[in-house]
């Protein structure tokens, strides 16, 4: 054969591949709104920048008549190629090829590109759109599956790792997701669950719609599973870019530097944003755009426990971490939810040298039955572990209301913040002056002839010494009181001065975080 | 970029009025509102800076509630009553609800195999009440104390949800628990 037969023969095998289920297959895939596999990465990735490989792998079932079938790449597309210049690992199912079912060539093909990707230490994208493990292939499904885990496992902490879910994803398939740093959800296209509707009637007899169960929204907004929700793929995409942005390659590296950028300050003010009154609500986010590059904030989890703020932004052109109480919902409080959601983030920005800059703002933690018996003790160790763990510049910034255990978990200098500052504002005691002064002056209030006066008097003595930062000033707990306009200034310096930062870990194989 | 876009193409579609009066209709499936002025907020900065100039020239003492803050909750914490919004999470958060002594609750959905007990039966501590085919397992279902059956609340071949009320038992009396109480601890405390 001709080198121009030969060609022609590639150029043949090459379109069969590449055509995924079939053009019939494919049309119904976008009667539900769906884009195929190759769009999908077409559409994240650089043009022209991406490099398939392993086109010709064949599945590898040989019982109920598989080996007759032909399932072009085996249901999953792999390569490499650029966002924005950054270099990636991509996979995604094909729906298209056998409902995009994991079968064992399959599990192999992406294994292959995972391993590729630790190995050349940049992040790795997922695409999950799939009917679940191919039953036909038996236990060899299963061990794709489990394989798959581990490599995410080994790779966390190393690589960031992106899963984005646009179609089913059902049972054990979940857990590559869950493993991964981040989720992103489509509405109305991603549906996760372990269980689906159909096992749940047929045990239970209970009917629930697949969205109901395992929604984009449910998992956004209930479970928490997703960090990023969209309303269309495209918009998906673009949180992806948006996200890779602010991130570095991997563990040894730092995110890339941007040019700095004023902030809004006419937009975001902090004087007309922020009310002296502790019982007051507010948008933290505005304070964080008041002091962010541009004022620009990328928020994680926006939709799960909104009563925490967490998410990326630049201060001098470098990425921080933001954590912040949120007093406009449940005033902030710390619970199960809201505990989980920081201490991941936090994990997250440790691991990969993105700063940790800290609003604190919250009277306390959720009171509550529910909260007691959900374990809210060992979910809101996670946040003073994580933060205690972390060795990344923390700066901690207090705005108002820094009571009792919420002071020492958000970042306090006992957890060794670099550097805590605090608002003029700022009320940081044992607890709120009402219930201090209730029980400390308890036994004057009830033998008072007018008890009430006395609690009145009480709570305002107790105001006036205590709720505000320079008790705490005057042990050293806070480092400078200072003007909320000087607030960026602070933070620059701060960050800049603590580039080299190193911190004694004892050696040790892991510790043990309260999971 | 895109979500700002489409946030904005919604805000613009919803007018407030319209949101607001729905709103008022059905209060739980009002979209939450950290989310709503957000979206609000984008469009309507211009417009909104130029409200509050005149808010502020109208009545300059008067501390400024923003707009975005008006329908508020109130969260009582610690003797403090917080101004705030609750998540539709925190709102539908599980009651506690004790069981009584001497009920037992199915802790697992399945299929009722068979039942081994009947009304006003004695039964021990561990003796086996009914058989609950469940994840693939026959699960024996034991009795929670000793004491005298007096409601069988399934039949067999029925397909059963978790905390269900399989059984009452009147509690043998000698079962009953010292009443403790943790008044003392109070008083420790102070």
């Amino acid at each position: 054969m001709s080198l121009t037969r030969k060609r022609s023969d590639l150029k043949k095998r090459t379109k069969t591949a590449a055509e995924g289920g079939g053009k019939e297959a494919v049309m119904k895939q976008k009667a539900v709104g769906k884009m195929t596999a190759r769009e999908r990465i077409l559409a994240i990735l650089d043009p022209d920048s991406f490099h398939e490989y392993d086109l010709f792998v064949e599945h590898a079932g040989k019982d109920f008549d598989m080996d007759k079938k032909y399932l072009p790449g085996d249901g999953v597309v792999t390569g490499t190629g650029t966002v924005s210049g950054y270099p990636v690992c991509i996979f995604a199912q094909d729906f298209t090829v056998a409902g995009g079912s994991l079968g064992w060539m399959h599990a192999k093909k992406i294994t292959k590109i995972m391993d590729v990707a630790t190995k050349l230490n940049v992040p790795l994208i997922g695409i999950n759109d799939s009917g679940g493990a191919r039953i036909q292939e038996g236990v060899n499904a299963l061990a794709g599956y489990g394989e798959i885990f581990y490599r995410n496992t080994q790779a966390s902490g190393v690589i960031p790792q992106i899963s984005v879910i646009l179609g089913p994803c059902a049972g054990g398939a979940v857990y590559s997701p869950a493993l991964t740093d981040f989720v992103f959800v489509v509405n109305k296209i991603s549906k996760m669950f372990i269980t689906g509707p159909e096992v749940i009637k047929t045990v239970l007899g209970e009917d629930i719609s697949m969205e109901n169960l395992g929604g984009a929204k449910v998992h956004s907004e209930i479970t928490g599973n997703a960090h990023f929700y969209a309303e269309s793929e495209q918009e998906c995409f673009e949180q992806i870019k948006d996200l890779l942005s602010y991130i570095p390659w991997n563990n040894t590296q730092k995110a890339l530097r941007f040019q700095s950028k004023a902030p809004l300050t006419k937009q975001y003010k902090i004087d007309s944003i922020f009310p002296t009154n502790p019982r007051q609500p507010y948008d933290v986010r505005d304070i964080i755009k008041s002091i962010a590059d541009g004022s620009t904030f990328l928020e994680v989890h926006e939709r799960f426990a909104p009563n925490i703020v967490v998410g990326f932004g630049r201060i001098d052109g470098n990425t921080v971490g933001f954590v912040a109480n949120q007093p406009l919902v449940l005033a902030g409080v710390l619970d199960i939810d809201s505990s989980d959601k920081a201490a991941r983030f936090i994990r997250f920005c440790d691991a990969f040298n993105i700063p940790l800059v800290t609003f604190v703002d919250l009277p306390g933690y959720l009171p509550g039955v529910d909260q007691e018996h959900g374990g809210v003790i060992r979910h809101g160790a996670k946040v003073l572990y994580a933060y205690s763990e972390a060795t990344v510049p923390k700066i901690t910034v207090i705005l108002r209301k820094a009571y009792g255990g919420g002071y020492i978990a958000m970042c306090s200098h006992h957890l060794k913040a670099d550097f805590v500052f605090a608002w003029p504002t700022a009320e940081i005691a044992v607890m709120g002056p009402e219930g201090a002064a209730n029980i400390i002056f308890r036994s004057e209030i009830k033998n008072a002839e007018n008890p009430e006066e006395v609690r009145k008097q009480k709570i305002k003595e107790y105001k006036e010494k205590f709720a505000n930062p320079y008790v705490a000033a005057a042990y050293g707990y806070i480092d400078a009181v200072i003007d909320p306009s000087d607030t960026r200034d602070m933070l620059v310096h701060a960050l800049s001065i603590s580039g080299q930062k190193s911190v004694h870990v004892f050696k040790k194989k892991h510790g043990i975080p309260p999971f | 970029m895109a979500k700002k876009k489409t946030e904005e193409a919604k805000a613009e579609a919803m007018p407030e009025v319209k949101v607001e009066a729905k709103a008022k209709v059905e209060t739980k499936t009002r979209k939450p509102i950290w989310r709503r002025n957000k979206s609000a907020k984008k469009d309507n900065v211009i417009e909104k800076n130029k409200e509050k100039e005149n808010k502020k020239t109208k009545n300059d003492k008067k501390v400024e509630i923003p707009e975005a803050n008006q329908h508020l909750d109130n969260l009582p914490l610690e003797g403090l009553t917080y101004k705030t919004h609750l998540t539709e999470k925190y709102l539908q958060r599980t009651k506690y609800n004790p069981h009584e002594p001497g009920t037992v609750y199915s802790k697992i959905p399945g299929t009722i195999k068979s039942i081994a007990v009947k009304v006003d039966q004695e039964v021990v501590e561990d003796e086996i009440l009914c058989i609950l085919d469940a994840m693939k397992m026959n699960n024996e279902i034991l009795a929670p104390c000793a004491g005298t059956i007096t409601e069988i609340n399934v039949k067999p071949g029925q397909i059963i949800a978790k905390d269900v009320l399989l059984f009452k038992i009147l509690v043998a009396e000698s079962q009953h628990e010292i009443d403790e109480s943790d008044d003392y601890l109070e008083d420790e405390m102070m």
